[in-house]
């Protein structure tokens, strides 16, 4: 097994920070203000490592930090400090242009742009960040892909279907807006154009909250499906900690910005070392 | 003499329940091994930590105390106590396997899938995993109208025998079974009992729980006794 991702001491404040930020926040002080400056300490010193066709879960209450780890993975957010090393595999890089190992936060913006529109994909709990709601379904993914290398206009459109039937979109709703879809819908094309270019990276943020159970329940048997035959690591964010026992092997648990505890699922769900993991897990029962 | 696939040196766990501010015993100075080929029964009265050490050599619990040696398919020997978390996931993959009450599957997903879900992940073509569930479901006498729908509704005993022939069908090196059988009636448990001494003659070192002290003396090679842990109170007696 190989390594895909190594990020270490990730941190975002927001606002202008001072020297007490880090020691007044944290799961200690019970806050990620700064009564000093105000400043939010969003993340501070986040460090875990992610192998290739590994699914990593990130949980923790509202506020924790989980969705600023991956905005900062995904390039979305710059962070404040820290350092995430991608590790591609090599016959996906190509000769010349690009490094087999990229040092993320130290890259320019045109090679961050091409990591995230090649190497990288991302589905957002709400849609309208991840789906273009001015233009159909299929024209979401040949959007993607147009981006990401040139291909035909028959090429793509056949690919774009492809993913769609894949991620279980009816066909004969190919041309129609975002908008008119349901959640569950919504959030399947979503994961059709995170998949179009067939990254070995996913990041996942709450991608099942807030939808009925049972197209939950579809949701997360189609993205285990998916890690199965295309091999995807993905870092899963979710507050849910059934998503968590069913799609992750390991866990970090996340508080005032800060991971409290990590380890593999089933351990930190059946025997939680920290007193907040405990308390979080008894409250889930 | 060959050496044991998993020897187990003064095993112990504490649960430390922050919010109770309570240290709770769980399994205490447990010592014991298992070999290719033989049964290693654990028997002792409820609250004597049986599972806990199960759970432990799984690492599902983190252990406070002793060693797990084990020795894998390459000859080399590490500590599950200290084993890293990728090193856990990788043996549970390829060579320890855990036979549970319980059973976490996807919802939509087909029982024969389930089944067969290890197999997939060496690599195993679809259709001959398949075609080695379906083997293992029958000799179960698992209904075959069950096959390609999902265990989630399943009946208790329904869903052991899933799990049993999820657990026997990669034929783990070693293998962990918490009480196989309980669910089963006398029939389907003797089909059950058939495979576990068949899988033991391939080579299984196991580690089993069993509900019927009869079950034990049929298959076991080694017993070994636990007692309830003492209660921190005493334990302190004993240090002072
Ligand atoms: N642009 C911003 N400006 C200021 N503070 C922000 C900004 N974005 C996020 N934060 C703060 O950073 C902290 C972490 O937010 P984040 O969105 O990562 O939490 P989360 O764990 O994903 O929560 P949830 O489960 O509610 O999605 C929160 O206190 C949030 O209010
Ligand atoms: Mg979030
Ligand atoms: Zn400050």
């Amino acid at each position: 097994m190989n390594k895909i991702l190594e990020v270490r001491n990730l941190s975002k404040i927001y606002g202008p920070g001072c020297p007490q930020c880090l020691d007044s926040t944290g799961p200690e002080s019970d806050t990620n203000l700064c009564p000093h400056c105000r400043s939010v300490v969003a993340i501070h010193g986040v460090s875990f490592d992610l192998f290739e066709g590994e699914i990593l879960g990130v949980m923790g209450e509202s506020g924790s930090g989980k969705s600023t780890v991956v905005k900062a993975l995904y390039f979305d957010q710059a962070p404040s400090g820290g350092e995430a090393i991608f590790y591609d595999s090599p016959a996906n890089a190509p000769e010349g242009k690009h490094d087999k190992q990229h040092n993320l936060f130290a890259l320019n913006s045109a090679q961050q742009r091409w990591l995230r529109n090649h190497r990288f994909g991302m589905v957002y709990q709400n849609p309208n960040l991840g789906l273009n709601f001015n233009i159909s379904a299929g024209g979401n993914i040949a959007e993607r892909l147009l981006m990401s290398d040139l291909m035909d206009y028959g090429a793509i459109r056949e690919r774009a279907k492809a993913l769609l039937e894949r991620t279980e979109v009816l066909l004969s709703r190919v041309d129609d807006l975002p908008k008119d879809f349901s959640g569950g819908m919504q959030q399947r094309v979503q994961i059709a154009k995170a998949l179009a270019t067939q990254p070995p990276l996913l990041f996942l943020d709450e991608v099942t909250t807030g939808l009925d159970l049972s197209v939950q329940a579809r949701i997360l048997d189609l993205i285990l499906e998916i890690q199965q035959e295309l091999k995807t690591a993905m870092v899963v964010v979710t507050h849910d900690l059934g998503v968590i026992r069913l799609l992750t092997g390991r866990a970090i648990v996340m508080k005032y910005g800060r991971v409290i505890e990590t380890g593999l699922t089933d351990q930190i769900l059946e025997d939680p070392q920290h007193a907040y993991t405990q308390r979080l897990v008894a409250s889930a029962l | 003499m060959i050496p044991p696939i998993l020897q187990v040196e003064s095993y112990g766990k504490n649960f430390m329940l922050h919010e109770q501010n309570k240290l709770i015993p769980s399994s205490h100075n447990v010592s014991f091994t298992v070999r290719r080929g033989n049964l290693t029964a654990l028997i002792g009265p409820t609250g004597a930590g049986k599972s806990t050490v199960l759970k432990g050599i799984y690492r599902t619990y983190l252990p406070s105390a002793g060693r797990i040696l084990y020795r894998d398919a390459m000859g080399h020997e590490l500590d599950l106590a200290l084993a890293s978390e990728h090193q856990i996931l990788e043996l549970r993959r390829c060579e320890i396997g855990f036979v549970t009450q319980f059973l976490h599957c996807l919802p939509r997903q087909a029982t024969l899938d389930v089944v067969a879900q290890p197999l997939f992940g060496f690599g195993v073509a679809r259709t001959e995993a398949r075609q080695r569930a379906a083997e293992l479901l029958s000799a179960m006498k698992l209904p075959e109208r069950l096959w390609s729908v999902s265990p989630a509704t399943f009946s208790g005993g329904e869903r052991q025998r899933v799990n049993l022939a999820r657990g026997f069908i990669a034929k783990p090196r070693l293998l962990l079974l918490d009480e196989p059988t309980a669910s089963l009636d006398p029939t389907t448990a003797e089909c059950v009992l058939d495979l576990i001494e068949e899988l033991k003659a391939e080579g299984t070192a196991m580690l089993a729980i069993f509900h019927h002290p009869e079950t034990t003396r049929r298959l076991a090679d080694q017993v070994v006794e636990l007692a309830p842990p003492p209660a921190v109170e005493e334990r302190l007696k004993e240090l002072a």
